[in-house]
Formats: C-alpha cells, sequence, structure tokens
C-alpha cells in the first residue's frame, strides 16, 4: 500500500456563500472571507478568500472517504497559499508508511490540497489507524 | 503588549459543545455530506471557539485585527478521543512562543504559536491543537 495514491475529493467552485456560513459558525470577524472590498484593500485580490480551517476540512474529508473506518490520530498541515470564491480545490493523499499490528494497522499518508492550475496550497502529514481491511480500495 | 511578553499571558480557556444543527452546517459550509459524527476539523473548531475569547480578542492579545490580514501559518491536531455531539468540552491554552520575522511577501511580520487543549467534562485529553499565526505588521515596535 505504499505510495498508493488516495482518490481525491473535488470541489468545483469554493461558494461564497458557504464562506459566509462558516464565518458565522467559527465566528471569525476577518473581513477577508466575506467582503470582497477588504480583499482589495488589503491587495490580497478581488475575490473572498477562504478560511484556512475550511481548506483543512477538505483534506479530512478526503481522508474520511479513503478510509471509512479510520481512527486520525493526527494531521499537521503548513497553509502555504490562499484559496478563493470560485476556485476549483481537489485534496489528494498518498500513502507514506504503514506499520501493523493485531488490531489494525498504522497509515501515515502525505496530503495536500491543491487549487487547480495555482499547485498546492496546503501540504501536511496525517497519521491514522484502520482496523484491518478497512481500506479494501487500497489493496 | 509586547511580543516577548505574549508567552507569559494567560488565556481565560472556556467551554464548547458541538450542536447537532451546528455539525449539519459545518459539513454543508465545507461542502461535505452531512454525518453525525463531528466532522475531523471539529478538533480546531472546538479549540479555538472553546478558548473563552473571540477570535478577534485573540488577535487583539496579538496586538492584530482582523483588517491587518493576520493568516494561519501552520496547523497541527492531535485527536486522543473521539469528539461526539451533544458533550461539553473545556478548553485552556497558552501562546508558546512569539517571535518576529522579515519576509519579501509580508514585510514585518510575528509568529505566534498557541497551543490549545480540549478536554472532557470527566478532565481526559480529547484534542490538542498548535497553530501558528502569522501576523503582518505595519509598524515595528
Amino acid at each position: 500500500m505504499n505510495d498508493q495514491l488516495l482518490p481525491g475529493w473535488e470541489l468545483q467552485g469554493v461558494d461564497e456563500r458557504r464562506m459566509k456560513m462558516l464565518a458565522l459558525v467559527l465566528r471569525d470577524p476577518n473581513p477577508i472571507h466575506y467582503d470582497a472590498e477588504a480583499v482589495r484593500a488589503l491587495g490580497l485580490g478581488e475575490r473572498p478568500v477562504n478560511q484556512g480551517p475550511a481548506n483543512l476540512a477538505y483534506i479530512l474529508t478526503m481522508l474520511r472517504q479513503a478510509f471509512p473506518e479510520h481512527t486520525l490520530d493526527r494531521i499537521h498541515a503548513r497553509f502555504l497559499g490562499s484559496v478563493y470564491a470560485g476556485d476549483h480545490v481537489i485534496a489528494g493523499g498518498r500513502v507514506r508508511t504503514t506499520s501493523g499490528t493485531a488490531s489494525g494497522e498504522t497509515v501515515t499518508c502525505e496530503v495536500w490540497l491543491e487549487r487547480r492550475g495555482h499547485g498546492r496550497v496546503v501540504q501536511g502529514t496525517a497519521t491514522l489507524r484502520c482496523p484491518v481491511l478497512c481500506a479494501p480500495d487500497l489493496r | 503588549m509586547k511580543l516577548k511578553q505574549l508567552p507569559e499571558t494567560a488565556i481565560p480557556g472556556g467551554h464548547y459543545r458541538i450542536e447537532p444543527y451546528e455539525n449539519w452546517l459545518l459539513h454543508d459550509a465545507v461542502g461535505a455530506e452531512p454525518h453525525d459524527e463531528p466532522h475531523p476539523i471539529y478538533g480546531f473548531i472546538v479549540a479555538q471557539s472553546g478558548l473563552g475569547i473571540s477570535v478577534a480578542e485573540l488577535l487583539e492579545l496579538f496586538g492584530s485585527h482582523a483588517e491587518d490580514g493576520p493568516m494561519l501559518g501552520e496547523c497541527t491536531i492531535d485527536y486522543h478521543r473521539p469528539l461526539v455531539t451533544g458533550a461539553e468540552y473545556s478548553v485552556r491554552g497558552a501562546v508558546t512562543s512569539a517571535e518576529r520575522k522579515t519576509g519579501r511577501t509580508l514585510g514585518t511580520f510575528d509568529v505566534v504559536t498557541l497551543q490549545q487543549h480540549v478536554s472532557s467534562d470527566a478532565g481526559q485529553p480529547v484534542v490538542t491543537t498548535t497553530s501558528t499565526f502569522l501576523l503582518p505588521r505595519k509598524e515595528t515596535r
């Protein structure tokens, strides 16, 4: 399973209205997430900027789909760039190491979020535990 | 607040409960299919939202404001126990480091690392998050 690419998870068109909902859930007052004028004033572009936790959530959703029965132990992420309203993003990953025990496997994956046409905007590592045969599509 | 004093600064701490309807809305907001179990990004959200102060107040503690363009640079979430909806969690946090840097893109900026511990009502560790914030500075102090 080492070096196995995980099935990607895509979102075609990051929705500005969903960013506004997330600003409420997070109680995040940063106007760059809901006010394009604030984004322009800061010289960050023309469209609202997606929240960092949303970008990380896309990766976590990808992992949940790739390993339906997994228990997540850790995720580390570096935020390399911004995602803007309307962007097409693809969360991906690759298995790097596995180690088996009687109760299952510990799997370490390189994970990322790609902003289509602009490269990776989040890069990280996830460690999770799977019961034996929890991810038959990867074998 | 001086930068070097930040690691000594107490953060009040607080509580957070993941309401089932908020979990549904959160899934929708990040484009995921609704799920009864909390989305794993709640590891970050509980730590941040249960800290006892708002994001705006946290930034103010750092000497920053939303209008300054603060950014999340790195984040690590360690999951010790599963998060569940309806449970009451306690959160405490502390600044673990703060330093000033200069870069080509941001100019002068501060790098502040915050560690937060989420515990169950029985006192068992549930999640630990370590977040690094990048705070652009228009002027040096």
